[in-house]
């Protein structure tokens, strides 16, 4: 007789409407959504290179550029404007590190971040995720559930290796990750913190007024 | 669309820089072509983030120390509990002589052992603080205990038992087929030199009714002066 585990993760996740950004009229709402939406992405780039201004200045470059394009009408699938993004943004952030291994200048971004980029981690929002991650990780019942979590996501280690040392099957490690990721989620989502990082938009407000202007005016021209 | 299992560990290993150059080509234009995957990398890379800041805000040693101190506390108690009830064991075991006696040793009726007590123990409806009895440093300690009044059975087994705090309690010696005497009590005697300052409970069962069946008698013992 088939057993039916109604508490199984499953095996793809369809996108759901609501993650994808609406197109917006204006090339300045665009680059807002593109700094809105995507804190996740300006954290990664941060955390390559280790310098706030260095990682502005990529994220900004790669929203621009995506805007061009979009503008352009070069973007094959519109809907998806936040994957151009981060495929724009990771090449620029290549093109950045092959510079970078030639002219050897990140020692001192490296001290800006760990000194003085506290205030740069806010604007992206890490408080607010790791206030979320707490809460997620007090809710699991279950202490092997946590490690399983932390050894994933913080050392790295092999999903083999956790489930054969954590004796687990790769089914019981999918449903963790599965619902740590969905609870993870659904309280940035509760805080208000999916869609709009209040913190990052208002830092970055100044910044769009100028830059927007600057990308109305180009692309003008261009047109 | 994402491939839950396959791409949790394809998403960390690219934010993280393992994947080959190939990997990482793969990867990112499945990002151009799926919203999804987009998605769900935004949440492993704010979660990542999350969890990075809590292990610098050091959320897991705390836990980890909150657990050891927890150890910490109870462990050494655990070993001394067992200490204790084996060190006890092997007192009570290591004697030649019982601890709990239906009479007077005949040895020790010739000596004339020094006799504290009566104690009477009887059975009372409601709560009531355990009595306060002298632990003499020498000498036998006699016991009566009143069996409760619905059971007809004519021998009884007493079972004392010397409570520890949260510890395991330490059963210090068991009479069987103890029978009423004349005065409707059950009498018994325990060696004082084999017991200690503490609380005890003295049950007190019917052989024929059988475990559950009796009663239980809570008293504390104290240090008495010396002779």
């Amino acid at each position: 007789m088939p057993a039916v585990d109604d508490q199984a993760a499953p095996a793809a996740i369809r996108p759901r409407k609501s993650c994808v950004p609406a197109l917006a009229s204006d090339p300045v709402s665009h680059l807002s959504e593109v700094y809105r939406d995507y804190p996740g992405l300006r954290a990664l780039i941060l955390r390559r290179v280790r310098d706030p201004e260095v990682a502005a200045d990529i994220l900004q470059d790669a929203a621009v550029t995506t805007l061009e394009k979009l503008r352009r009408g070069e973007i094959a699938h519109p809907e998806n404007v936040g994957g151009y993004l981060y495929r724009v943004a990771l090449n620029h952030l290549r093109n950045h590190r092959r510079k970078e291994r030639t002219t050897q200048s990140s020692a001192i971004g490296l001290n800006e971040l760990e000194g003085g980029g506290d205030l740069e981690w806010e604007r992206v929002g890490r408080t607010q995720w790791a206030a979320a991650a707490r809460q997620m990780l007090e809710e699991m019942p279950a202490q092997r559930d946590r490690e399983l979590l932390m050894r994933f996501y913080l050392k790295d280690e092999e999903k083999e290796q956790i489930c054969h040392e954590l004796r687990l099957s790769r089914e019981h490690f999918n449903r963790v990750i599965f619902r740590a990721r969905n609870r993870f989620r659904e309280l940035l989502e509760q805080r208000g913190l999916w869609k709009a990082d209040l913190l990052t938009v208002i830092a970055i407000g100044g910044l769009l007024g100028a830059v927007g202007q600057a990308v109305v005016k180009s692309l003008g021209d261009i047109g | 669309m994402i491939e839950v299992g396959h791409d949790f560990e394809r998403m960390r290993d690219h934010a993280g820089g393992r994947l080959s150059e190939d990997e990482h080509r793969a990867f990112e234009e499945r990002l151009l072509r799926d919203p999804g995957l987009v998605h769900e990398y935004e949440v492993s890379l704010r979660l990542t983030e999350g969890l990075e800041q809590l292990r610098e805000q050091r959320h897991f040693l705390e836990g980890a120390a909150r657990r050891g101190l927890g150890i910490r506390l109870w462990l050494p108690a655990l070993a001394a509990g067992v200490l204790a009830a084996m060190a006890l064991w092997l007192w009570v075991q290591s004697t030649n002589h019982p601890v709990l006696t239906a009479s007077i040793p005949s040895h020790s009726a010739r000596s004339a052992p020094a006799l504290a007590g009566p104690y009477t123990l009887l059975a009372l409806r409601g709560d009531s603080a355990p009595p306060d009895l002298t632990l003499p440093s020498v000498g036998l300690i006699e016991f009566r205990a009143e069996p409760t009044t619905h059971t007809q059975a004519s021998r009884y087994t007493v079972t004392l038992t010397l409570k520890q705090g949260e510890r395991p309690m330490v059963r210090v010696g068991t009479l069987t087929s103890l029978a009423v005497r004349p005065d409707g009590f059950v009498h018994y005697y325990a060696d004082a030199t084999r017991l200690q300052p503490g609380t005890y409970l003295l049950r007190m069962e019917s052989d024929s009714a059988g475990p559950g069946s009796g009663h239980t008698y809570p008293f504390n013992l104290l240090p008495g002066a010396a002779p």
